[in-house]
């Protein structure tokens, strides 16, 4: 009994030094988005201090503490959410058929083509962005919304192809030929019958996918403007050759996660076994 | 209710060997098939083509004499079980039997009284307003097929509807499933690789292995009558007693003697033989045929009644009672032939016995075509 005890915490132990280890960033960007500009690069850093909003107010426009005008942050947001979207709606409109083709059809080369597909998460994004940035800029795609969701294709697809197929898999054919029987048409059956039940495992391949568009940085980096750029890159420029504005960051950091984890903790139940089961198949 | 022929239906997967391989066979209106074999064997696919979930590769189906090779499921008008009952997760019992009629927008007043009518005459008027995921599998079974039967469909098919059933019910479950069609006169196609479900219930059974058809015929049929070895070996529990030997035809005597030991033979006078049978049997004279008894007919009995016709003398190795009746084991020559006898019997494992078939009852096939010698 007593050694369970001890065992137990040790466990408690581990824990608590692991939620330290993940809870410790985030914790200190929010401290951090709260501090005034002297707090923030204070030596030791400062545990106790005066909360200011002076941060958040400057990244809406409404102060002015530095290089940045809140107008600016606000189109990076705004660009982010663009880009995210655009790019989970237009994977759908192609993987969905997709993933639902590789579940149920039987074709030539079908394993083959799902890996190729797969194989695109593989290649690390910058040994392709020198060409990609030729092309776009020949393309005219250089700098715009529709170009960077087109790239983002290369995140979203594979992804939204592979989970939705393994949702997909898991219900019994029988129920589809099922009402087939019954009198409904295919796509009847698709969108009334095989899309319900599947709900759960589209929501959360949608928000992973979503998530991931959201956080990426090459390529809004390299193939996007101001214009287009989105909050992961916009967050760059609060480095300034001068100084660097760790206030308004830190703030601007807690805003661009704040959809995420929303969006997250919403389909938190379904993400997890998504994730496992796209993990296994 | 309709007719369904099928003329030389072929599917191809792709593969070299077609999975169905000229199926041809014709379900009268009302009448009950069975599609009988092993698994792997085409069965389900066909069934399947005629549903319309499976596209034809050559051939054709037709459903009350009009044509349905290219038509929809939908468009064919069958209703069909499946093994995994496919019941609807989302929906209620009542919403799950309710489906085809709503699909086909039938009036609420006319789908409340059907659904009502099948659920009762399937005694499941309880379960209406559960959901499928809390049924034990016997209550799945007839939802389902609730749900099969309350569209009168052209054609009702079923596809192993008992096989996920517990044992204990299953027999009640296929007796409901014969009362049924002795009331609504549907036309039934169904679907098992067991033989027993396939005797109790059909009116004709196709027995089919590999992708070909090996018989058509009545339960009667393929039990005395088998077309050839699968059918024999496949068709009776336990499965018949099937011997290579020799056969010879002179001196007024035919005998069919072991392969493996030519001492050991079945013999019989040629003077109790029909003419038809000698002249059948005669082309196989010197040759080797299959001798084939079916364990029920095989009798045991003392080893001093050797001396009679079609009797061999063996050793009982096991004999068990089963109730009804008793089933023992006897080798002769590392041979172990089955036969069904009394449910107890004076003999212990062991001692010598005599192995008799009677010439009515037996069997002989050819080994090199697997059929039956016919006469």
């Amino acid at each position: 009994m007593k050694e369970t005890k001890g065992k137990l915490l040790l466990v408690y132990l581990g824990m608590l030094l692991l939620g330290i280890y993940i809870l410790a960033p985030v914790t200190w960007i929010v401290m951090m988005s709260f501090k005034s500009k002297i707090d923030v690069i204070s030596v030791p850093p400062k545990f106790i201090f005066t909360p200011t909003f002076d941060n958040y107010l400057a990244l809406f426009g409404l102060g002015k503490v530095g290089l940045l005008t809140g107008t600016t942050f606000l189109s990076f947001f705004k660009n982010s959410l663009i880009l995210a979207l655009g790019s989970v709606l237009l994977s759908i409109v192609l993987g969905m058929p997709a993933a639902y083709a590789f579940a149920r059809l039987r074709f030539k080369a079908k394993e083959s083509l799902a890996f190729t597909f797969l194989s695109f998460r593989f290649v690390p994004e910058i040994t392709i962005i020198l060409p990609l940035y030729v092309i776009y800029q020949k393309l005219n795609l250089y700098n715009t919304y529709t170009g960077l969701i087109l790239v983002y294709q290369l995140i979203s697809l594979p992804f939204i192809i592979w989970m939705m197929r393994s949702y997909f898999e898991e219900i019994p054919v029988a129920i589809e030929q099922a009402a087939r029987t019954d009198g409904y048409s295919w796509g009847r059956t698709f969108f009334r019958m095989v899309l319900p039940l599947a709900a759960p495992g589209v929501a959360a391949s949608l928000v992973l996918a979503f998530i991931f568009c959201w956080n990426n940085f090459i390529f809004g980096l390299m193939l996007g403007g101001t214009n287009t750029q989105p909050v992961t890159v916009g967050l760059l420029s609060f480095m300034g050759t001068n100084e660097v504005q760790w206030g308004l960051m830190a703030a601007a950091t807690v805003i661009a996660v704040i959809p995420l984890m929303v969006l997250a903790l919403s389909v938190q139940r379904y993400m997890v076994r998504g994730l496992t089961l796209g993990a296994v198949k | 209710m309709a007719k369904v022929e099928l003329e030389n239906v072929h599917k191809n997967y792709g593969a070299k060997e077609d999975a169905v391989k000229g199926a041809t066979f014709t379900c009268e209106d009302g009448e009950f098939i069975v599609l009988l074999g092993p698994s792997g064997c085409g069965k389900t696919t066909t069934l399947r083509m005629i549903t319309g979930l499976e596209s034809i590769t050559s051939g054709t189906i037709r459903l009350g004499g009009r044509v349905v090779n290219n038509l929809t499921p939908q468009q064919r008008n069958v209703a069909m079980a499946f093994e995994t009952y496919a019941l609807y997760p989302p929906l209620t019992v009542y919403e799950n039997i309710a489906f085809p009629l709503q699909v086909m927008k039938r009036s609420k007043a006319e789908i409340d009284k059907r659904v009502h009518e099948v659920a009762a005459s399937l005694s499941i008027s309880d379960i209406l307003d559960k959901y499928p995921e809390g049924l034990a599998g016997g209550q799945k079974q007839r939802v389902s097929l609730a749900r099969a039967l309350v569209r009168e469909p052209t054609v009702f098919l079923m596809d192993e509807p008992l096989s996920h059933v517990d044992a204990d019910v299953r027999y009640r479950a296929r007796a409901e499933i014969k009362h049924i069609h002795t009331v609504s006169h549907a036309t039934m196609i169904y679907v098992t690789h067991d033989q027993v479900e396939a005797v109790a219930l059909a009116d004709r059974v196709v027995v089919m292995d590999l992708g070909v058809i090996q018989q058509i015929g009545t339960p009667l049929d393929l039990y005395y009558r088998p077309a050839n070895l699968f059918v024999a070996g496949f068709i009776g529990e336990p499965p018949m007693n099937l011997i290579p030997c020799n056969l010879t035809l002179d001196g007024g005597m035919l005998r069919a003697s072991w392969q493996s030991r030519p001492d050991l033979e079945w013999r019989y006078q040629t003077e109790n033989i029909p003419e038809t049978a000698l002249r059948a049997l005669q082309a196989h004279h010197n040759r080797p045929v299959v001798f084939g008894v079916r364990p029920q007919r095989l009798a045991l009995r003392a080893p001093d009644a050797a001396s009679s016709d079609g009797s061999l003398t063996g050793k009982l190795l096991v004999h068990e009672f089963l109730g009804k009746d008793g089933i023992a084991q006897a080798e002769v020559d590392g041979t172990v032939l089955e036969c069904i006898t009394a449910p107890s019997i004076p003999f212990q494992a062991g001692d010598l016995v005599s192995l008799s078939a009677a010439f009515e009852d037996v069997l002989f096939f050819d080994p090199d075509t697997t059929r039956r010698i016919e006469y």
